[in-house]
């Protein structure tokens, strides 16, 4: 014969251990992940500088000559 | 016959508990596929892809063309033409510093006649995979030799690839400068990766 406090106990036991048992199965639930393609633009900028100068006019100067 | 409502709860109980007791450490899943236990580690990493000019500045200096030269063709490749500027043996470096492959454009931000002036200039890009990174840009190349480049974008590399050592090119530059075309000059290089 089971006494009311035996079965207290039993009770709580058995809350305790159904508890106990529901977050194991939880946590062992593998997650399905899905992933969403990433998509996006990366921008740089650099420069390339050039001086340009009056073109070269020909010397007509020559060796001796004075200006 | 008297029903005791205390047993059955009781009796219930221990139900429950054996039951319990039973399940801790299996796993429901309709039928038993293995005996071991495995772990599941899960990472979510985002792709993200990022260029960076590691060379980001290209400048040929001061020069003039040669006199009784229609024009001067130079280059970053050390060639100078019929021009008097020094030999420029230096280029712009794009790395991709992203975790992901992405599609390269590249494109000026002025037009050559902005950008140079005179009578028909012309501005030419070319790309090559940087030393030790040989097989960084793949698929369709638009610059694999020398190309015009301008505003319009324009597919320098289908396929950069970001693996390291595989993740760095190099962009060289030449010029047409026309002997009717003066003064400071620079255009910027617009450098687009596109992921997906």
């Amino acid at each position: 014969m089971l006494t009311k406090k035996s079965v207290t106990i039993l009770v709580i036991i058995a809350i305790v251990l159904a508890g106990i048992t529901i977050a194991i199965q939880f946590s062992n639930t593998e997650e399905v992940s899905t992933t969403t393609p990433v998509t996006g633009n990366s921008i740089k900028g650099s420069s390339v500088g050039i001086n340009i100068l009056p073109p070269q006019v020909e010397d007509k100067l020559t060796s001796g000559e004075q200006s | 016959m008297k029903i005791n409502i205390t047993e059955i709860i009781g009796y219930f109980a221990i139900a429950v508990i054996l039951i319990s007791l039973f399940s801790i450490g299996t796993k429901i899943t309709g039928f038993a596929v293995t005996d071991n236990e495995t772990g599941v580690v899960n990472v979510t990493i985002s792709g993200s892809g990022a260029l960076n000019f590691t060379t980001a500045i290209l400048d040929f200096g001061a020069g003039a063309v040669n006199g009784g030269q229609a024009g001067a063709t130079i280059n970053s490749e050390g060639s100078q033409g019929e021009g008097t500027w020094a030999a420029q043996n230096g280029q712009l470096v794009l790395e991709n510093i992203g975790n992901v492959n992405v599609s390269l454009t590249l494109s000026t931000n002025k037009s050559v006649a902005d950008f140079i002036g005179g009578t028909s200039p012309t501005f030419k890009a070319k790309t090559t995979d940087s030393a030790s990174n040989t097989g960084a840009c793949t698929g369709t190349e638009t610059f694999s030799s020398y190309a015009t480049i301008n505003t319009t974008l324009q597919t320098a590399c289908s396929v950069f690839g970001y693996s390291s050592a595989l993740d760095e090119i190099d962009i060289d530059f030449e010029l047409y400068i026309p002997n009717d075309a003066t003064g400071e000059k620079t255009v910027g290089i617009v450098a687009i990766g596109t992921y997906t």
